[in-house]
């Protein structure tokens, strides 16, 4: 009797759970305007158009559940795709908004390796559609890794070198990092294999335990859709019986090009470049993002760029509502800052972020109708950092630049509190260039290092390493064993901002006999590659070296404060080409991230955690980039309709911006 | 005949003209230190992409920077010729399409400037000569020469401003949201329409107000008007019927001059208050020195100027039959 009833309570359970799913399964709500579409016949109903049920993604970071309509006004300028590009942006791995910098499967539906991390294996989700309605499946996903990201490869996958026959350089041109390992000093290229439309592998040759974090930095997306670029591409390796992908001619596939998009290109790689790379500028593409374009006229001043809903998005909020809640984003084009804060002023913008010299402005006439919210960022300074080129041509300055009593005199010498009141109305406080509270690396040791005025002591330090100094008004001190005034020549881009800068650090400096002169660069960021930039003001703004290094380790020729050491490892630690070889702590930096990058096996987060301690370590001793004063959460005006928005996130590039907010969640109460 | 062959000298001087002035304008937008390819080598390198020195050669043979000056120029001019202007590297689209993009608009308010400037600056003029020295001319006067030294920019920021305050809304861009579909959308294009035709009319009525009133008071003064006003000629015949004659004189040959200032005016003004003409997209291809586009812009507005030039000159040669005849003497 017992035994019986206990079978049937589970009949009856399993049956109310068959029930529950079957409603769960066809119960997805969509939005009016669709409903519309759907009773005209011009749109499938929204079962169709969503993944199958068990695939379907219920937004984890939903904040509240939200009812439809209304369009999200905010501002970008003519240039800004990687401004509104990431409200929208949809990768296949993205980073937990909780800022702990562990990536979460998103466009994927699961992802997994074996164990010594050479193979990944990705799942996808089945029934998910391309904004045209065509199905995504993991043939997109090889088809954009074959024939779109990758360079002329060798049989055994090395990369063909840039000068011998048969090389060609990616569609896209670009060479991402994320999809290559080392192994013997050679660099491998992954292969990806499709196991069935919703499953496929990546194999490396060697480990590589950190690919997903890889392609959230580096290729976000990781896919494009292959029935529409199989126009655009033209194969590079003769196959020619495959129906979903002709072979067609660089000649023929530039001409569809020219002709579908309405551009004229004039060559394979720069149509290539531009239609693979930054496929988001045209709404003829179709995208897994959550709204999308109808027009190209993101470039053009004064006019409402607006993306609308993707009929096909594949989120659904956890009442199974698909998303977004909101009709449509508008993106108002403008330019010129004053004209933006303009436009905050009248409350006529959603979401805009805050100029620190405007706060005031925009803040006190919005009162009523807008509400500040702060986001973090990772910046290690406000206003400006300043980085001495630790390979500067002149060997006499690149030893004063090496010498780490230089550099403290230099911070020393500079009044912050003045600084602070002169740039950033006081709204700021001294500091280092350093990880600030909550970052990974923050060390309140190290973010009041070298931060106390004091400009005798810094005469003291410079003594010691300068030719004797009377301080006479109007002289400076000569180099050691030389007749040459110690000077910095500062490289600046933009003499309207930073000749501020200048101005300040030649009044301080004065004091302490060095010699501040500005050099008006436009190409500061070429020079930097040759080398031929002595000093500059730069910035650093990382979530973690394991993550993204390129700023504070030499591992690339791409950062001021380095030069030309970043410029030998690139070139596969050579000074054939114009590198120079480090030695001492800057080759510690380099040791430290390449433990970083072999790092494999069960220690291997251990590894990690060590050697990115090592780096923070280092730059903390070192200070090579010299910082004033703290950064400036980032402030957003929001408009009270707007609800969803969260506060407290992380703004930086690796996290991808506004990808945060997700705005496929954010709706509007009014 | 006679009208023909001064025509047809002028038509062959404008077309000099215009040759040298594509050379000047090739020679300018060269000037600045760097090509397109660095600005673009800048931008990649900001966006975290890997440079390296063989892409940056590679680049210049692409795009045909690395040829000398005259072989670009030759090149580009060739094209202007036989409708290939080139392609913007920025926009990536031809620039003949670029530039009709917003010609329209861009002459549409040049248009309504022109005729704006002349119907109130002619009146004013008549007014402030016939009244000379009164209350009313020294206002004029005064208003006239604000109107003369002030910059269009600085006064579309006021304008702008005052508007703000007093409606709350702050006035930019031409075309209300979703462009011009009905009645209230029109009315909302035409209130838009006022700063810019104020601004940018401005100057180019304040300097007629000035040459105007000048040359009827110069005329006020002659013999004729003097014999007209014996023989009993009403005040408005000698000043409408007689005067106004000689005063078409300075009113043509100023236009010229002023199609420019409009043209000019307009480019700054444009980005100012965010108007969908030539002004942002020029400003946008000299940043990046995208020497086609803005070459292309420049030569369009400096053929205005040549062709506005021209149509003064004729005018005038009808108007006023002396200018042809010192033309023969010389």
């Amino acid at each position: 009797m017992k035994k019986r009833s206990s079978l049937v309570a589970v009949l009856v359970v399993g049956i109310v759970l068959l029930f529950v799913a079957s409603v769960g399964a066809n119960s997805f709500k969509e939005a009016p305007m669709l409903a519309e579409l759907v009773k005209k016949g011009e749109l499938p109903p929204v079962e169709e158009r969503l993944p199958v049920a068990s695939d379907v993604m219920v937004e984890p970071d939903l904040m509240s559940v939200g009812k439809y309509g209304g369009s999200l006004v905010i501002t970008s300028n003519d240039s800004g795709r990687w401004d509104w590009g990431p409200w929208v942006e949809q990768s296949m791995f993205r980073f937990k908004q909780d800022g702990s910098g562990q990536v979460e499967p998103n466009v994927a539906k699961a992802f997994y390796s074996n164990e010594d991390a050479t193979v990944w294996t990705i799942e996808l989700r089945e029934g998910m559609r391309w904004s045209d309605g065509h199905p995504f499946t993991a043939d997109d996903v090889v088809f954009y890794y074959d024939h779109m990201s990758t360079p002329a490869l060798n049989p055994d996958r090395t990369p063909v070198p840039v000068d011998a026959e048969g090389y060609y350089p990616a569609y896209t041109s670009k060479p991402y990092n994320c999809y290559t390992v080392i192994k013997d000093g050679k660099t491998y290229w992954a292969e990806f294999n499709k196991i069935d439309d919703y499953t496929f592998t990546v194999t490396f040759a060697a480990p590589k335990p950190n690919f997903p974090e890889a392609v959230a930095v580096d290729n976000k997306w990781m896919f494009l859709p292959k029935h529409f670029y199989k126009n655009y591409v033209a194969r590079k390796d003769g196959v020619t019986d495959d129906p979903t992908f002709p072979l067609i001619t660089e000649e023929e596939a530039l001409a569809n090009a020219n002709r579908d998009f309405g551009m004229q290109w004039d060559n394979y790689s720069t149509m290539s470049r531009s239609i693979g790379y930054y496929h988001w500028d045209y709404a003829i593409v179709p995208q897994l993002r959550s709204f999308i374009a109808v027009k190209n006229n993101w470039n053009r001043v004064g006019e409402v760029y607006e993306l609308v809903r993707n009929p096909y998005f594949w989120k659904v909020d956890s009442d199974g509502n698909q998303l977004p809640y909101l009709d449509s984003i508008k993106v108002v084009i403008i330019n010129d800052a004053e004209q933006t804060a303009l436009k905050q002023a009248a409350g006529e913008l959603d979401i805009s972020p805050i100029r620190p010299a405007d706060y005031a402005t925009v803040v006190r006439p919005t009162q009523s109708t807008h509400s500040v919210v702060s986001w973090s960022t990772l910046d290690w300074q406000g206003a400006f950092g300043l980085a001495l080129c630790q390979t500067a041509k002149d060997l006499d300055k690149r030893a004063l630049f090496q010498d780490a009593r230089f550099r403290e005199a230099l911070s020393i010498a500079v009044d912050r509190n003045l600084l602070n009141m002169t740039l950033m109305n006081g709204q700021s406080r001294p500091q280092q260039a350093a990880p600030s509270p909550g970052a990974l690396g923050y060390d309140p040791e190290w973010l009041t290092k070298w931060t106390e005025y004091n400009v005798e002591r810094a005469n003291q330090l410079l003594d010691e390493i300068t030719e004797p100094w009377d301080r006479k008004e109007g002289t400076y001190r000569k180099m050691k064993g030389t007749n040459r005034d110690v000077e910095i020549v500062i490289s600046i881009s933009d003499p309207s901002v930073e000749g501020n800068y200048i101005t300040l650090l030649q009044s301080a400096y004065k004091a302490i006999g060095v010699k501040v002169l500005d050099k008006v660069d436009p190409e500061v960021m070429k020079s930097v590659l040759t080398n031929d930039v002595e000093a500059k003001f730069e910035g650093v703004s990382i979530t973690s070296p394991a993550i993204r290094p390129d700023q504070i380790v030499p591992m690339r020729n791409f950062s001021g404060w380095y030069g030309a050491y970043g410029k030998w490892f690139e070139d596969g630690k050579t000074t054939a080409n114009g590198g120079i070889e480090p030695t001492g702590d800057i080759l510690e930096l380099i040791n430290a991230y390449e433990a970083i990058k072999a790092a494999a096996g069960p220690d291997r987060d251990q590894i990690v955690a060590e050697n990115v301690a090592k780096i923070y370590e280092l730059h903390k001793k070192n200070i090579w980039i010299i910082g004033f004063l703290a950064p400036l959460p980032r402030y957003w005006l929001v408009n009270n309709a707007v609800r969803n928005f969260p506060e407290n996130v992380v703004w930086c590039d690796e996290y991808r911006f506004a990808s945060m907010a997700r705005a496929e969640q954010l709706w509007l109460d009014r | 005949m006679d009208n023909l062959g001064y025509i047809i000298k002028r038509l062959g001087l404008a077309a000099v003209t215009l040759i040298l002035i594509s050379f000047a304008v090739f020679f300018i937008i060269q000037l600045p230190p760097g090509d397109f390819v660095d600005t673009m080598v800048a931008n990649m390198i900001r966006q975290g992409e890997v440079v390296t020195q063989e892409d940056i050669i590679n680049l210049k043979s692409m795009y045909g920077l690395d040829r000398p000056f005259v072989v670009q120029y030759f090149g580009w001019f060739k094209g202007i010729l036989t409708g290939n202007w080139g392609t913007s590297y920025y926009y990536n689209q031809s620039v003949l399409v670029k530039i009709k993009e917003t010609l329209g608009t861009t002459l549409m308010i040049s248009f309504v400037t022109l005729v704006f400037t002349y119907i109130i600056a002619v009146p004013i003029a008549i007014y402030s000569a016939k009244h000379q020295y009164s209350i009313g001319d020294y206002i004029v006067t005064f208003i006239g020469f604000v109107g003369l030294a002030v910059p269009h920019f600085l006064l579309a920021i006021l304008l702008m401003y005052v508007s703000f305050r007093l409606t709350g809304k702050p006035l930019m861009g031409l075309f209300p949201e979703g462009g011009i579909t009905d009645w209230p959308s029109f009315l909302e294009f035409l209130k838009r329409l006022i700063i810019p035709v104020i601004v940018i009319s401005t100057s180019g009525a304040c300097g007629l107000i000035r040459r105007v009133r000048a040359q009827l008071l110069d005329e006020q003064g002659k013999p004729y008007v003097l014999c007209l006003r014996a023989k009993g000629v009403t005040e408005r015949a000698i000043t409408f019927k007689y005067a106004m004659r000689q005063v078409l004189n300075p009113i043509v040959s100023g236009l010229g001059g002023m199609i420019s200032g409009i043209f000019n005016g307009s480019t700054i003004t444009a980005i100012v208050l965010m108007l969908p003409t030539q002004g942002p997209i020029l400003l946008k291809a000299l940043q990046t020195q995208d020497v086609y586009l803005s070459g292309g812009i420049l030569l369009i507005s400096a053929s205005l100027v040549v062709i506005g030039n021209l149509i003064s000159d004729i005018l005038l040669a009808v108007l006023d039959p002396r200018i042809k005849l010192l033309e023969e003497i010389k």
